[in-house]
């Protein structure tokens, strides 16, 4: 189904001032200016001054512009970059605790080693597994895994970075 | 563009070793010392504020500075309205001392306030020791997170050694590019612990993060330009921003090469001279029907210095529904929030109009049409109140004191009706000589906002027109301007209701009158006001009106207030109905 201009995920990447009080100044801005946040993740960069914020908006072009440019207002963000129509890389974690028993861990295993997951966890009743991709793979065996019986998921959320051959830069 | 990252270091430490490499002048002090001494390297020359436990060290250095003067007032919403006053009278900071705990509490709304008009106010709050944060400690709010939404930027100091330069960049952040409110949360162990004081700040050619001037995009100006020489129905809109750019030169120079009609904000009155044949009145709800109707007709619209908010806009999909918009504005997130421009620019007001000076000079747009189809709306929808002299009517109030009150006398009002009358019938001269609550609709705002402009320019008249719920939400301040002799006027609109409001429930809510009636236990504001040691004057009828607002004005012992009982059922027209296309304005209660 086509996804409407609404409902697009827009990536971006944002260089913020690693201090207190950061992440809550900047997610209270999406809360309160009605900016709808489809995953937002962050850690310390190279240099532990700065941060780095993934964001995925969703939303159309005039909203996401408006994110880029109110995020730019705060004192805190060093810069903005909309990832959208650059070349990136985009990952996730996700920790999926499934249901196993002796009669199908086996099955789960296999399932992991498709997708290229790993099995960070065995226990009695429950394997966690743990998925790396992009959001459509992560999603894609959770999906699978669901008829095991999923216990519980932990994500990162989404992490994004440009492209080391820098093709065109979007938006200033 | 805005986002070239930037590496450079820039921290304190770096400053620190560069003072180090070069000898600078090295001074050990207190938190609070380099509080006042920060202040003092500003310039600050007036604190308005309230002692608390938890700011005492910062008023203990405050009593051996011989530069800062400070105003206690009686409220701390008093001392940041006074404070945001001050700093748009003067053009610098106003600075707001309070304590922890309620003390910040009762900033917030003045904070907003200075935030929604973009004002450049800086608070200083007392906070907990560091050790007590986070435990509910007595008097303890978190103020950073507190003020977070309605803030430019907040500071919450960890460390002494932070304080120089945090009241530094705070400075810097209040009055460079669009201005707005700091708030600097100070625990009385940073208040009272040891730093050392370096001279010269890391950020003097700006610092990361924050871009102080954007590179105003030429092609952009032409573009602007091209059109407004082409259409044949234009309108300049302006806003707060010609006062904070210091523009009006700049904009009357266009505006009187191209005889351009110029409508304004709330905000922005008094940037084109109420009288000036250019001027076609206000915007929006309570806007002038030449205004509004210009604006629905015109095929270009030039709005500048303006955010284009709900009360200008009225139906945004209706707002100057046959114009290409051109938008000029400081503040880049201001481009396409509410209304997308075909013509967007991003720079300082001054600066824009400079340029298009430079492009538009010797050409010459024939106007005759446009302007004698605006006359002819002057002519339908100037209202003229009906006003056989057997009741005192609010906007004959408001004439007479203007007429009595000359071009620099500075006029503050709270939020109501009183301050549409304000703006419709008082004659502005000058940028900023309304000082009012425009974004956040403050009742309350007007007379604290006077003693702030009182002491802002005690040479001058500043006169506070307000109703008798705004007066009485900061009543408490006549304490303030009595102890500092302030000869302010106060001038009441009294009807004995939330006027406003009970004009909404007229027209819209079937006329029931709901909670808006308040004259039963509101006392006599005049004797009140002998009360506290001011100059009260009741006012019944238009005979006596004259006389009274002369005898106040005149009164320089103190404060002195004119109740005026006026017509109680007086509504403010013309008024554009809550969703309605501003152009479909209401003249009266019987056209709606």
């Amino acid at each position: 189904m086509p996804k409407t201009e609404g409902d697009q995920l827009h990536p971006l990447t944002a260089l913020v001032k690693n201090e207190s009080g950061v992440l809550s100044r900047l997610s209270g801005l999406f809360a309160r200016r009605g900016f709808n946040i489809d995953s937002l993740a962050v850690g310390e960069t190279n240099d532990p001054k700065f941060s780095r914020m993934s964001i995925i908006v969703k939303g159309d072009r005039e909203i996401l512009d408006q994110v880029v440019k109110q995020l730019n207002k705060q004192v805190d963000v060093i810069s903005v970059k909309d990832l959208s129509d650059t070349s990136h890389v985009e990952r996730e974690l996700s920790l999926i605790k499934v249901h196993a028993g002796t009669d199908n861990r086996s099955e789960i295993i296999e399932l992991a080693d498709i997708f290229r997951a790993k099995v960070a966890d065995v226990g009695k009743d429950f394997v966690i597994v743990e998925a790396t991709g992009n959001a459509d793979k992560v999603e894609a065996l959770e999906d699978l895994l669901e008829e095991f019986g999923i216990e519980e998921i932990a994500r990162t959320g989404r992490v994004v970075l440009e492209r080391a051959e820098k093709k065109k830069e979007a938006k200033s | 563009m805005a986002n070239s990252e930037k590496k450079d270091e820039t921290n304190i430490a770096t400053k620190k070793r560069q003072n180090e490499e070069t000898d600078h002048e090295e001074l050990k002090m207190t938190g609070a010392r380099a509080v006042i001494k920060g202040l003092e390297e500003q310039g600050t020359e007036v604190i308005f504020g309230i002692i608390g436990g938890a700011i005492m060290p910062i008023y203990d250095e405050l009593g051996k500075s011989e530069k800062l003067r400070h105003i206690t007032t009686t409220h701390e919403q008093g001392a940041i309205h006074a404070a945001d006053a001050y700093a748009r009278v003067t053009g610098k900071p106003g600075v707001v001392f309070a304590t922890s705990g309620p003390g910040a509490a009762n900033l917030m709304t003045g904070v907003a306030n200075a935030y929604m008009d973009s004002s450049p106010v800086i608070s200083f709050t007392g906070q907990v020791p560091t050790p007590l944060i986070g435990q509910d400690s007595f008097q303890e709010v978190d103020v950073r997170g507190m003020s977070d939404p309605i803030t430019k930027h907040n500071y919450l100091v960890m460390d002494p050694e932070d304080v120089p330069e945090t009241v530094r960049e705070g400075f810097h952040l209040a009055q460079t590019g669009r201005p707005g409110p700091i708030v600097i949360d100070l625990p009385k162990d940073v208040q009272m612990g040891e730093l050392t004081w370096y001279e010269g700040s890391s950020f003097d050619d700006g610092f990361e993060g924050y871009e102080v001037d954007t590179e105003i995009d030429d092609k952009d100006v032409e573009a602007l330009s091209n059109n407004l020489l082409s259409a044949e129905r234009p309108v300049v809109l302006i806003g707060g921003g010609i006062a904070q750019a210091g523009a009006k030169d700049e904009l009357m120079n266009l505006v009187e090469k191209l005889e351009l009609p110029v409508a304004s904000s709330l905000m922005g009155l008094g940037c084109v001279n109420s009288r000036d044949p250019h001027f076609i009145g206000m915007v929006g709800m309570h806007g002038s029907g030449p205004a509004n109707k210009a604006i629905a007709r015109s095929d270009f619209l030039l709005a500048i210095g303006t955010r284009l908010d709900d009360r200008i806009t009225g139906n945004v999909e209706e707002f100057a529904p046959n114009a290409e918009i051109a938008h000029v504005d400081i503040d880049p997130a201001e481009m396409g929030k509410i209304v997308r421009p075909d013509f967007p620019v991003v720079g300082d007001a001054k600066k824009v109009l400079s340029r298009l000076n430079d492009l538009v000079e010797e050409k010459k747009r024939n106007g005759k049409d446009w302007w004698r189809q605006i006359k002819g709306w002057f002519d339908k929808y100037t209202l003229e109140p009906d006003d056989d002299g057997s009741v005192l009517k609010p906007q004959e109030v408001v004439r007479t004191l203007s007429d009595l009150t000359d071009d620099e006398t500075i006029l503050t009002t709270g939020v109501g009706q009183h301050q549409m009358w304000a703006a419709q019938y008082y004659e502005f001269s000058y940028p900023n000589q309304l000082i009012t609550s425009g974004g956040l609709g403050t009742m309350g705002f007007g007379f604290p906002a006077a003693i702030g402009a009182q002491i802002a320019a005690p040479e001058r008249t500043v006169v506070s027109i307000t109703g008798d719920g705004s007066f009485q939400m900061n009543i408490q301040e006549l304490t303030t301007a009595v102890r500092e002799k302030l000869p302010i006027t106060v001038v009441i609109l009294r009807n004995g209701s939330l006027g406003m409001v009970r004009q909404w429930q007229q027209l819209f809510f079937n006329n029931r009158l709901v909670e808006t009636l308040i004259d039963e236990g509101t006392p006599s504001l005049a004797k009140v006001t002998d009360a506290y040691g001011g100059k009260g004057i009741a006012v019944t009828e238009e005979g006596n009106l004259r006389s009274s607002l002369e005898e106040a004005l005149e009164y320089k012992e103190g404060p002195s207030v004119v109740e005026c009982f006026v017509a109680e059922e007086e509504n403010v027209f013309p008024m554009v109905p809550a969703g309605a296309a501003n152009e479909n304005f209401i003249l009266g209660e019987n056209d709606a």
